[in-house]
């Protein structure tokens, strides 16, 4: 028995030898790693931050954000020290801190409250709460029992109390949805819940509900409604907590000037406080009514022993702000002015201390900041009473760049004061006085990016070249010129690389140049760099990646290493302009002095299309950096195949949705317009693509005659005529569609088998794919054609399933069509219980699409057309996937010569390549023949590994990948792979290995030795041997 | 003196023979081996004379010798063959260098098929010996050659002879429409 094991492991050992052995190597040298590569970790615009001193005396700042992470951020370089992953789905509503304990609470409708350990970021302890159809939307908050480790929280319709050794709740009580409570006030042995109240027939007031709940037996003490026509988060109403005077609500009514104060838990007595006894001076009504309160700490349960807000009121024309602290004596509770400063539109926030046990309140803790932000500057100061600023500062900031201030907090490091801002594009700086740059600073506006494009570089142009424009143009024109400049280059540049020590050899080669990542030294970086990025590489590995976001923002960075080269922040009336599509509408020609353009299409808070046009090399706004506000909203924006000659622009399309949809075409102009109508028959597009629709409609322009287009302008669009529709069955939803994404280069036109015959691709540009979930179960796949709706093919999994976690996810290039989704076995229909039993697991499936089943044979003719009936044979098969995935891609090189890897960004933060012969749907199932291993047919195996070696990000966990985007170089073998999401990770990589590039252990310097010494042997030893001749001609 | 008529001590006068020989008189036979004609030295002549029958002989050797030459080639063929055969079909530097040689051979024999044929058809009498049915033999059989060479080409699989071969020349299909 024994014996046998040992034979077979020593058997499988020699197996997996040999496997290793023939596979060949396709992993990164390690001296590559970090150099072709380059990584940002980013956590996204933070929503809440709370400074945190831990037992050690550092300090970090602990952050929820708007891309549901939980991070820990390093005081003094802005690092993430530790961050925490939540589901996309689950946004974080609270973040709390108590001690080392930090807590969460999370989701919308299935709730989780967690506690984590505020230095590691070790998940403490958990509860999860199942999703109620009580649910109150909107519902859920949490806070920490003032003694013991016990958590209270509003989870689904109940209130619960947590202890962290328990598995269920101490006690739970349910709220009967009288209200969505979204405010916990922890008192010694009663808890307050606040929410606003249910609207009925009978009360239909907005108000805010209170609960008492006894925190020891889970019972309600009282209920009441309080404060009329009031809301939480309202700037007319606070809540105050205090360990010693308990919790308060003070508001004020609409058009009253009385300030009502309610101390929790007491029905009487409810004060009215006049403003001027609020305040402590006399204002005007008007200044009164329009005066505004607003709490001064983000958690005010943590230094509320004296608590305080902010009132911020107009008078003569000036803003100013008041910080008035509650206190009391004996019975009465009495409120005094602290702080008082003209404001304008400054940001005001408290230093959110927890005062010292001593009770000795320093300044420090007491601190509030008002941070301003102007023309060219952010400007703040720190005051801890009366009317001087303790602590001043400026910095040199141009909101053009990542918008104006949006929340601003203020820490210590030790007695330092640091103020921390945040933009609405998503920069988050520290600032520290005597400095007027930022201590450090973080740029998290890419974590919200929704769309990204490459821009070529220019190549380095030769000195000659810069000579020229710089000086006389006529210089380039003359080839005797240009080939004297280009010696005189050469000369420069060997005796520069003389100078250099003959270091390095060939300058920008393979192996680049030896920069550290982005993601190690965020200080080190220029906020705002002065020169952008203008030229790139010989071999195209340097390019412009241009991002749009969500947060107003469109930046430009270094594919090659990161490096920022422009940022700018749209806006419109004073929101962020939500950038959806960037193009690129012009791309410059060599030695034109015309700039590639670049368009960015967004939409404004009111949801109207906002369209700019930027230089894609500076970033700058043309049209005197105005942006394009249209008069329409837009279901989504197309590339036209249409130049406006004018302005040599490529046409874009904004498809407006409705019952009689419309097309906008960009620019606005009666050129691009006339030239859009010259080829408007042919040009078909499509609207209902997305998750959650029923049905696909196609659509084409109806052009006018040319004459009616005077006049034509940003506001007039053209109307469409239904071509098709494609109806979904009843029970179906649609859950995903993809299309291609770029035109589709393809190097051969069909597939060679082993006998040499030739199965021709089907390669259809107006392919989608949809994929609709049945209500019965299962999912369908369907290939749909653009132009005609037709369908083309479809598929039925039936045990497949498609949720938030685990969704559909789906990639088109060239001839395949690649998508993964879960598949559970207990989906398994009772009609299929004879089938064998489906696995559960996520699978990959392989859809490969050929002109015809039988080879050689071809459509004849060279134009292809959606409208002739024409269906393709479609070849698939379906391997289980290594892991969960988040994303899909496919790799793009030049002339498609290079084979396509399969790009997964995985849910472990990996991005994993794939070979493209493992997703060949012609694998044969059984022994191959000859054909088929001359043809290079791997046989089948159901599984795709995870190859560590084909892990392209190694050592580099990137986060929340969703979206794999490639673009090639000029070298065929290479193409450059870029992910987005949360984390940013860019790298090269070369599917058929480096067949075009010298490999890295080549040594140049061995060549040019050699063949010195070559010419040095043939000057020595051609003397030599002619008189060895001539001695042997005279003897 | 040697050769001197004068002071011979033996002296024969032929001159009667050579007169007295006439038709039908088999007075004295010549020795074998003597040619009368070239005695007398009129070579033309004696050739004239007896080559009626011989000419015909030595046309027959020459085309025998002929058609040997046109089917050499033959010959070697099984050993190529067999030599292909042996290399096999696969694409590798040997196979590659017989099947070079298999196609090269018979080509520069029949490049040199003129010169070949050269020493056979040119007669004694000065006469060209017509050898057109040889050299087509020789042609036909070296064309053989080629053909075998050509056929393990394509059983190797180096003739472009599939759909295959010119897939690379093959543009890509004009699309008539646009989606977006």
């Amino acid at each position: 028995m024994l014996g046998g094991s040992l034979l077979t492991r020593v058997a499988l050992a020699g197996v997996l030898a040999a496997s290793t052995l023939s596979t060949a190597v396709q992993g990164l040298f390690p001296d590559e790693a970090g150099q072709i590569d380059w990584h940002r970790a980013q956590v996204g615009a933070p929503k809440m931050l709370i400074p945190c001193t831990h037992d050690d005396g550092s300090t970090s700042i602990l952050a929820i954000t708007d891309r549901n992470v939980l991070a820990s951020l390093s005081s003094d370089s802005g690092e993430i020290v530790w961050r925490q992953l939540f589901d996309p789905t689950e946004r974080i509503n609270v973040l709390k801190l108590r001690g080392r304990q930090v807590l969460t609470h999370s989701g919308t409708n299935e709730t989780h409250v967690r506690v984590w350990d505020a230095q590691s970021g070790a998940l403490a302890w958990g509860f999860s709460h199942p999703p109620s159809p009580k649910h109150k939307s909107g519902s859920g908050a949490a806070a920490f029992l003032r003694s013991g480790k016990d958590v209270l929280a509003v989870v689904g319709d109940s209130l619960v109390r947590l202890a962290p050794e328990a598995s269920k709740p101490v006690w739970e009580l349910p709220l009967n949805r009288t209200a969505t409570f979204k405010r916990l006030v922890v008192q010694e042995s009663v808890a307050f819940v606040i929410g606003h109240a249910t609207l009925t027939n009978k009360n239909p007031t907005p108000r805010l509900h209170v609960v008492e709940v006894n925190l020891k037996t889970g019972l309600v003490k009282q209920q009441y409604d309080v404060a009329n026509e009031q809301a939480l988060g309202s700037d007319s109403l606070v809540i105050l907590e205090s360990e010693e005077y308990g919790g308060y609500i003070v508001w004020r009514e609409r058009k009253n000037i009385v300030w009502n104060i309610h101390r929790l838990g007491m029905q009487q007595p409810m004060w009215d406080i006049y403003h001027a006894k609020l305040v402590q001076m006399e204002l005007m009504p008007e200044s009164m009514l329009t005066s505004t309160i607003s709490e001064l700490d983000t958690d005010s349960g943590l230094g509320a022993d004296k608590p305080r807000f902010v009132m911020k009121y107009t008078m003569n024309d000036k803003v100013k702000s008041i910080v008035v602290e509650m206190f009391r004596v004996g019975d009465e509770l009495k409120l005094r002015k602290i702080v008082g400063f003209r404001s304008d539109n400054a940001l005001v926030a408290g230093s959110n201390r927890r005062a010292l046990p001593s009770g000795e309140a320093s300044p420090s803790e007491r601190a509030v900041v008002a941070v301003r932000s102007s023309e060219g500057d952010i400007s703040w100061r720190i005051y801890t009473s009366g009317k001087t600023p303790a602590h001043t500062g400026e910095f040199v900031y141009d909101t053009a760049t990542y918008g104006p201030i949006s929340a601003a907090y203020l820490y210590y490091a030790g007695a330092e004061p640091r103020v921390l801002v945040q933009t609405k594009g998503g920069l988050l700086a520290a600032l520290a006085s005597g400095s007027s740059v930022p201590l450090w600073f973080r740029d998290e506006s890419l974590a919200h990016a929704t769309d990204m494009v490459f821009l070529e570089l220019p190549a380095p142009a030769s000195l000659g070249e810069h000579a020229a424009k710089a000086t006389d143009p006529s210089v380039i024109s003359s080839p005797v010129s240009r080939y004297i400049q280009r010696w005189i280059e050469t000369a420069r540049s060997l005796a520069a690389w003389s100078r250099s020590g003959f270091g390095v050899f060939g300058g920008s080669g393979g192996s680049g140049s030896s920069k550290s990542g982005p993601n190690s030294v965020p200080v080190s970086e220029e906020l705002v760099p002065k020169t952008p990025l203008a030229e790139g590489d010989h071999f195209g590995f340097r390019k412009l990646s241009i991002f749009g976001t969500s947060t107003g923002i469109v930046a430009a960075l270094s594919t090659q290493d990161g490096a920022r080269s422009w940022t700018r922040y749209l806006s419109d009336s004073g929101a962020a302009v939500s950038v959806d599509r960037v193009f690129i509408t012009r791309r410059s020609q060599p030695l034109i002095n015309t700039p590639s353009l670049l368009a960015v299409v967004g939409r404004n808070v009111e949801g109207r299309a906002v369209v700019a046009v930027l230089n894609a090399l500076t970033g700058e706004i043309l049209g005197d950096g105005k942006l394009h506000v249209l008069p329409y909203g837009y279901g989504k924006v197309v590339e036209l195949p249409v130049v406006d000659t004018a302005s040599e622009q490529q046409l874009l399309g904004l498809v407006i949705n409705g019952p009689q949809p419309q097309l906008a075409v960009w620019p606005a102009t009666i050129d691009a317009a006339v030239a859009f109508c010259a080829a408007s028959e042919s040009i078909f597009f499509d609207i209902g693509a997305q998750a959650g629709s029923g049905q696909l409609d196609g659509y084409r322009a109806r052009c006018p005659e040319v004459a009616n287009l005077d006049g034509w302008g940003e506001d007039t669009t053209f109307a469409t005529d239904h071509q098709w529709s494609f109806e979904l069955p009843a029970g179906e939803t649609l859950v995903a569609a993809s299309e291609y994404h770029g035109a589709q280069t393809t190097a051969l036109q069909g597939r060679i088998l082993g006998d040499r015959s030739v199965l021709y691709k089907y390669v259809n540009p107006h392919l989608i794919t949809l994929a609709s979930h049945r209500d019965a179960g299962g999912i369908v796949i369907y290939f749909v054609d653009r132009v005609s709706g037709r369908l083309l093919y479809s598929s039925v999994h039936e045990t497949g399933c498609v949720s938030s976690k685990r969704p559909f996810l789906v990639t088109q290039s060239e001839n395949r069509v690649i998508y993964q989704f879960w598949q559970d076995s207990d989906l398994q229909g009772a009609a299929n219980q004879q089938k064998p039993k489906a696995t559960k697991g996520y699978v990959t499936v392989v859809a490969e699409l050929f002109e015809s089943d039988k080879p050689d044979t071809r459509d004849a003719g060279k134009t292809f057309s959606s409208l002739d009936l024409h269906l393709p044979h479609v070849i698939t098969t379906a391997f289980t996937a290594p892991e969960s995935a988040t994303a899909l891609g496919v790799t793009r090189t030049g002339s498609h010569i290079t084979t396509r890897d399969v790009l997964f960004g995985l849910s472990s933060g990996k991005l994993l390549s794939l070979p493209d012969q493992l997703f060949d749907p012609r694998r044969p199932k059984r022994a191959q023949t000859k054909d088929e291993q001359a043809e290079g047919l791997l046989p089948y195996s159901p599984s795709l590994l995870l190859d560590p070696k084909r892990v392209l990000s190694h050592r580099n966990v990137v986060a929340g990948i969703a979206r794999i985007m490639s673009a090639p170089t000029h070298l065929e073998s290479t193409s450059l792979v870029a992910s987005y999401g949360l984390d940013l990770f860019f790298t090269r990589t070369s599917p058929s290995g480096t067949f075009d590039q010298l490999s890295p252990s080549f040594s140049k310097v061995n060549l040019v030795v050699t063949t010195l010494a070559l010419v040095v042997g043939c000057l020595l030893g051609g003397p030599m041997v002619r008189r060895k001749l001539t001695n042997q001609a005279w003897a | 003196m040697p050769g001197d008529k004068s002071s011979s001590k033996v002296y024969a006068d032929l001159t009667s023979l050579m007169g007295g020989r006439t038709k039908g008189s088999k007075a004295a036979v010549d020795p074998s081996g003597f040619d009368s004609a070239v005695a007398s030295g009129s070579l033309a002549s004696a050739s004239t004379a007896h080559s009626k029958a011989d000419d015909e002989g030595d046309k027959a050797l020459r085309a025998k010798k002929a058609w040997e030459v046109a089917i050499g080639p033959g010959k070697t063929l099984p050993m190529q063959a067999f030599m292909a055969w042996m290399s096999g079909t696969g694409v590798s530097i040997f196979s590659i260098l017989i099947t070079g040689m298999i196609l090269m051979t018979p080509v520069r024999t029949i490049m040199g098929t003129q010169q070949t044929f050269a020493p056979l058809e040119r007669m004694a009498t000065g006469k060209k010996l017509d050898l057109t049915m040889q050299k087509a033999a020789f042609v036909a059989i070296n064309i053989a050659g080629i053909l075998f060479g050509v056929y393990r080409l394509s059983i190797m699989g180096l003739l472009p002879t599939t759909t295959s071969d010119w897939l690379a020349f093959i543009p890509a299909k004009h699309y008539a429409e646009y989606s977006a």
